[in-house]
């Protein structure tokens, strides 16, 4: 398949800050890349390089094969960066106009834009008048103007409240659904396993992982287990075959065991030991622990 | 053309924009105004303030003396887009580092042109019913003081363009741009000596349309050699050059 996106060894430093570190990703024609890490991990700094605003110090790019450029972002690309940058004594309409014009796009899509991210009636209010949430949507709305090739979008559904959050993202998972290629900034895990494909996780300007999501999220389900005697279960749950690893807390076994954990033959086995179990929960290790553990190793 | 459109959509519905311009009209009407009156006490023989072809020598004289406020407008304008980051989105739109700064200096270039018409239109009217109108013979013999005037004003604006491009923050721009100009050139020009004085970016504008020189500084200056036009027109035009692209240059290095 072929590769929006290749970058190779970007650094950047402000002053003594190591913002970004060799950073090189791949991004495939057609997925949703999520790109994952804690406030101040880089993500910014990355895209804004990508989007050509921020000199790298050293390091690459190029999108769709191509050096790049500002004729390929005004063609190819949309993007949301950081917090919705408009003109504060033009409407929401007016903006948009603009935006337009510099993307040489033409004025049809407006209307449509403003109606999906449901600010139509607010459409001939200044921008400055809008709350937060109203700013973002608008800040989506331009990135729908044209029909792009690559989506960029740094924390979207930043000041948005639940509902908007949740209409943003299925805008998102139905963009992707049209071939489009997604790049979504976020520091939260559920948003990125909710919507991306692939996903790549930043601390500090550096690379811990990245491939699809459930790569990076790993093979192995948790199961938590509890009875009336804690030492005994301990005892028989040492002894399952392929227990990766397990973990005793307050009052609850937590076993680390390979996919797919089959939740009733674990019931089986500890009531053939005469264990009854109080609690038997099988989870999918989540990202988050997945992420809280990487961030920790570093 | 596109960037001036594009340059024209953030400026049309911006009312500061529209307020600057009507500052600039008012002042200019005012200022002809009350010379008109003294007019009233003018030596016969003298030459009118309105009759031609002195009127574009005048008007120009006086307009110039008005190239601050413009200066100021499109220093906030410059300013502005790095205060609401829209230099910064407008980059990540698509639109080129150079063309966000070449944007900014042709707008400046279209103002100086629209004021320039309307100060011709204005001449021209008030030459015509200023009731000593003798003819079309030579009435656009000075006339050429209009594109002079262009020039000089083009000049102004890209010195303020310039300096809000290097600075980035509006207040202290117009604080650099108001006493660079009216008073730290000055100074300059009192240190150095008079055959680099005379290279100076604003005194070489404001030899484009130059007052005849008072007796008083006649006296201080009796060495002054006036440069000759094609030459100030030549500088003139360099210093532009200098403006933008130092301009483009500083964009296009910096991160926005």
């Amino acid at each position: 398949m072929e590769n929006v996106l290749e970058a190779t060894q970007l650094s950047k430093n402000y002053r003594s800050v190591k913002a970004l570190q060799n950073l090189s990703l791949t991004v495939e024609s057609g997925s949703i890349f999520g790109l994952l890490g804690p406030n101040g991990s880089g993500k910014t700094t990355c895209l804004a390089i990508l989007l050509g605003v921020v000199k790298p110090d050293s390091g690459t790019f190029s999108w769709l094969g191509q050096q790049p450029s500002h004729s390929i972002r005004r063609q190819h690309i949309a993007a949301l960066l950081e917090t919705p940058n408009f003109y504060p004594y033009l409407s929401g309409a007016q903006n948009l106009r603009l935006t337009a014009r510099i993307k040489q796009a033409g004025e049809e899509n407006i209307d449509t834009a403003l109606q999906t991210t449901g600010l139509f009636n607010r459409r001939n209010s200044k921008f400055s008048t809008y709350s937060l949430g109203m700013k973002q949507r608008l800040a989506i709305a331009a990135t729908l103007l044209t029909n792009p090739d690559v989506l960029v979008l740094d924390e979207p559904t930043n000041g948005l409240d639940p509902q908007g959050i949740a209409e943003i993202r299925e805008l998102i998972v139905e963009i992707g659904k049209k071939g489009k290629t997604i790049i979504l900034a976020s520091h939260l895990l559920d948003e990125v396993e909710k919507v991306c494909t692939h996903v790549a996780v930043l601390k500090s300007g550096e690379l811990l992982a990245s491939g699809k999501v459930a790569e990076v999220t790993g093979s192995d389900s948790r199961v938590e287990i509890a009875a009336e005697n804690l030492d005994e279960l301990e005892r028989h749950a040492k002894a399952i075959i392929g227990l990766i690893n397990y973990e005793r807390e307050k009052d609850r076994l937590i076993l680390q065991l390979p996919e797919p954990a089959d939740a009733a033959a674990i019931n089986r086995y500890f009531f053939e030991k005469g264990v009854t179990l109080r609690l038997l929960t099988v989870k999918r290790r989540s990202l988050e622990s997945q992420f809280l553990e990487l961030t920790r190793k570093s | 053309m596109r960037l001036l459109k594009i340059e024209a959509t953030k400026l049309i519905p911006y009312r500061a924009f529209w307020v600057f311009f009507a500052l600039h009209v008012i002042f200019l009407l005012l200022i002809t105004a009350s010379i008109g009156k003294l007019e009233q006490f003018a030596i016969p023989g003298e030459t009118y303030f309105f009759s031609f072809p002195e009127v574009w020598f005048h008007l120009t004289l006086v307009a110039s003396y008005l190239h601050l406020l413009p200066g100021i407008l499109f220093i906030m304008l410059v300013c502005n887009e790095f205060t609401f980051r829209t230099f910064r989105q407008n980059v990540i739109d698509g639109l080129g580092r150079h063309e966000a700064v070449l944007a900014k200096f042709l707008a400046a270039a279209g103002y100086a042109f629209v004021f320039t018409l309307l100060l011709f239109l204005y001449g021209f009217i008030r030459a015509l019913m200023g009731g000593h109108f003798s003819g079309f013979g030579n009435a656009f013999e000075k006339a050429h003081y209009l594109p002079l005037f262009y020039l000089q004003m083009c000049g102004s604006l890209s010195l303020a363009i310039f300096l809000a491009f290097l600075i980035k923050k509006s207040a202290l721009s117009i604080i650099i741009f108001l006493s660079y100009s009216l008073i730290v050139e000055r100074l300059l020009k009192w240190q150095l000596p008079d055959h680099v004085e005379q290279y100076l970016p604003v005194h070489v504008f404001n030899q484009l349309v130059a007052p005849p020189a008072n007796p008083l500084e006649q006296m201080m200056e009796l060495n002054e050699k006036v440069m000759p036009p094609e030459i100030t027109v030549l500088l003139a035009l360099g210093y532009i050059a200098v403006f933008i692209l130092v301009s483009l240059l500083v964009v296009q290095r910096s991160d926005l």
